[in-house]
């Protein structure tokens, strides 16, 4: 028998109290943990998808960068279309790599009585555009053939080979989206000129992707469009990713606060339970002073027991958020102005460490004042009946 | 072992001094068998405690194997009761979370004192708690509980055993049992000095201190 286990065996004694204090301590670790991984998952997915749209930057008519992050990300419908010069006059520059227009759009699908969101692209540049995607079937061969979004085969049961009707004419499916978890698999691919046609604008697009030959030249090119052509905004992919941290760190600080307060609270409990624990095993405390307990000794025995309940709850708190990492990042994305998709919630080495410091640490502070009322109780305690 | 000139001990209540202790002037030697009666209030246990390092007197001498105590450190208290003094109560004090062998050891996790197993052994059998070593405090009875507390005070070698009320909580059957177990350790030399209401059990003592209204009579 040692301290620790002696300090164990005390808590088992109300196993009650000392679920429910660990309960309060799993909770709130497991806030932290799951919000710290989210956010650390947060900046990565996001900095991933924007990276994986294989673009340099965007033209957009003149608005918020928002706009654009949305409709890099999730093909935001965008109410302003660019001049159909433009392209033309982009294209003319020798620094371009790859310019293409996209053309997205909502639509009334009487048919089926409702919204269809279509996005115009040319499947030529899909590759750039969309480098992660994977679809089952083949890229659509002429101006009849669409691809589906992973969503829209699901809830309408439709597969490769299969019509799918926009407006008053039928489409032909030739590629069905495997699932992205991201607003793509939303939306109905067809080519450009074909959106065109169904908006019935023709040459009209909402946004030019751009990739230039040498990524060290990207300021003077944008430099030199900006001055050249009026009415439109460029937007770069790390300026929409500072954009969306922006926005997005408000909502972190929110959330952080959140599981601030609850560590507070669990802290508080936990106090509140070792005190409780001090006063009622007076008489005992006095008997080990009268045993031979140091001051020291009975002092650690209640920070051991305090420490004790903050390890084992932080560890059952990063279990129980990896378990239950689908439920919770469901619940934080929503509390989020915008999420990228992919998993936002895995073990980080790192944050479990922290947490698990910081509970530590928790522990300790919080055991000092009982553990300190403890360690004055006299002996003659025990002899008073 | 043990010598007291003058001990005093005052409690303050209010503007009025209660004397729990009165000018107790004492001598116990190595291997006395002692006990301390009087009525409840007397300030018997008050001595006990006081002797056993366990509170301060507020004026007066002790003095534990020649050397004086009084005004000592936290510290040298606390080592004394540690290594000098055995401590039996009337109540048991048992931790219910320990079994029986863990309570009898629980006094080496403060001396630092490595558990010496044929010791441990040997005073499972003096007590009488062969084959009960590791039931729970609630899986025995109040005299057994009470020779496991005695195996308690026994496990660091004291010199001196200090016992309150050792029997006030048993039947006659199981204090008359308590009462030999204490008689065979002074047979080993221990010093013992048991406080107690139970007059027929203090006359077969060595010796009786009687107290009364804080000084001995």
């Amino acid at each position: 028998m040692n301290l620790f286990s002696l300090s164990y065996k005390n808590l088992l004694r109300h196993k009650t109290r000392f679920f429910l204090t660990l309960l309060a301590i799993m909770s709130s670790t497991a806030v932290l943990f799951s919000l710290l991984s989210f956010h650390r998952g947060f900046d990565r997915e996001l900095s991933k998808e924007l990276e994986n749209t294989g673009v340099h930057f965007m033209i957009v008519p003149s608005g918020c960068p928002h706009e654009v992050a949305s409709l890099i990300l999730h093909g935001a419908v965008i109410p302003k279309f660019l001049s159909p010069d433009l392209l033309k006059e982009v294209n003319k520059l020798d620094s371009i790599a790859l310019v293409t227009p996209i053309l997205v759009f909502q639509m009334a699908n009487q048919q089926k009585a409702s919204v269809v969101l279509i996005y115009g692209l040319e499947f030529d540049a899909l590759k750039t555009l969309k480098p992660h995607w994977k679809i089952n079937g083949s890229l659509p061969s002429n101006d009849r053939e669409i691809i589906l979004g992973y969503e829209i085969a699901q809830h309408d049961n439709l597969k490769v080979g299969d019509n799918y009707p926009i407006g008053q004419a039928l489409y032909r499916i030739s590629a069905v989206l495997e699932k992205t978890g991201s607003q793509d698999d939303a939306f109905v691919y067809l080519s450009i000129k074909n959106a065109q046609g169904l908006l019935k604008k023709d040459d009209a697009f909402t946004a030019l992707a751009v990739k230039v030959k040498d990524t060290a030249n990207i300021n003077e090119v944008i430099e030199s469009l900006t001055k050249d052509i009026p009415g439109i905004q460029i937007v770069t992919i790390s300026q929409i990713l500072n954009s969306l941290s922006s926005v997005a760190n408000s909502a972190k600080i929110l959330s952080l606060s959140v599981a601030f307060i609850a560590i507070i609270i669990s802290a508080i409990g936990l106090m509140n339970s070792i005190l409780m624990s001090a006063f009622e095993r007076r008489q005992e405390t006095g008997m080990m002073r009268a045993v031979g307990a140091g001051r020291l000794d009975i002092f650690l025995i209640y920070t051991i027991e305090s420490v004790l309940q903050t390890f084992t709850g932080s560890i059952m708190g990063i279990v129980i958020s990896l378990i239950g990492s689908k439920a919770i990042e469901t619940i934080v994305k929503k509390m989020m102005p915008y999420s990228p998709s992919g998993e936002m919630i895995t073990f980080n080495l790192d944050i479990a460490l922290m947490c698990l410091a910081l509970s530590l640490s928790i522990g300790l502070i919080v055991a000092f004042y009982p553990a300190w009322i403890a360690s004055r109780i006299s002996p003659v305690e025990a002899i008073k009946s | 072992m043990i010598e007291t000139k003058n001990l005093t001990k005052v409690y303050k209540r209010g503007i009025e001094s209660v004397y729990a202790v009165k000018d107790v002037t004492l001598s116990i030697k190595k291997g006395e068998f002692v006990s301390i009666v009087g009525q409840s209030g007397s300030g018997k246990t008050t001595l006990l405690q006081i002797i056993g390092c366990m509170d301060m007197a507020t004026s007066g001498i002790l003095k534990i194997n020649d050397n004086e105590i009084q005004n000592s450190s936290n510290k040298t208290m606390t080592k004394l009761r540690r290594e000098t003094f055995g401590f039996v109560f009337q109540q048991f004090y048992l931790m219910p979370g320990l079994t029986v062998y863990e309570n009898m050891v629980m006094p080496l996790l403060f001396s630092r004192n490595k558990s010496d197993k044929a010791y441990v052994d040997s005073l499972i059998e003096i007590v009488g708690l062969k084959g009960k070593e590791y039931n729970l405090p609630s899986q025995i009875s109040g005299g057994e509980m009470q020779r496991v507390a005695i195996a308690r005070s026994l496990i660091n070698k004291p010199q001196c055993i200090l016992a309150d009320e050792p029997t006030g909580n048993l039947d006659s059957s199981n204090s008359e049992k308590i009462f030999e177990l204490f008689s065979r350790l002074n047979e080993t030399g221990l010093t013992i000095i048991m406080v107690t209401h139970n007059q027929d059990l203090a006359k077969r003592t060595k010796r009786i201190i009687e107290i009364k209204d804080g000084a001995i009579r």
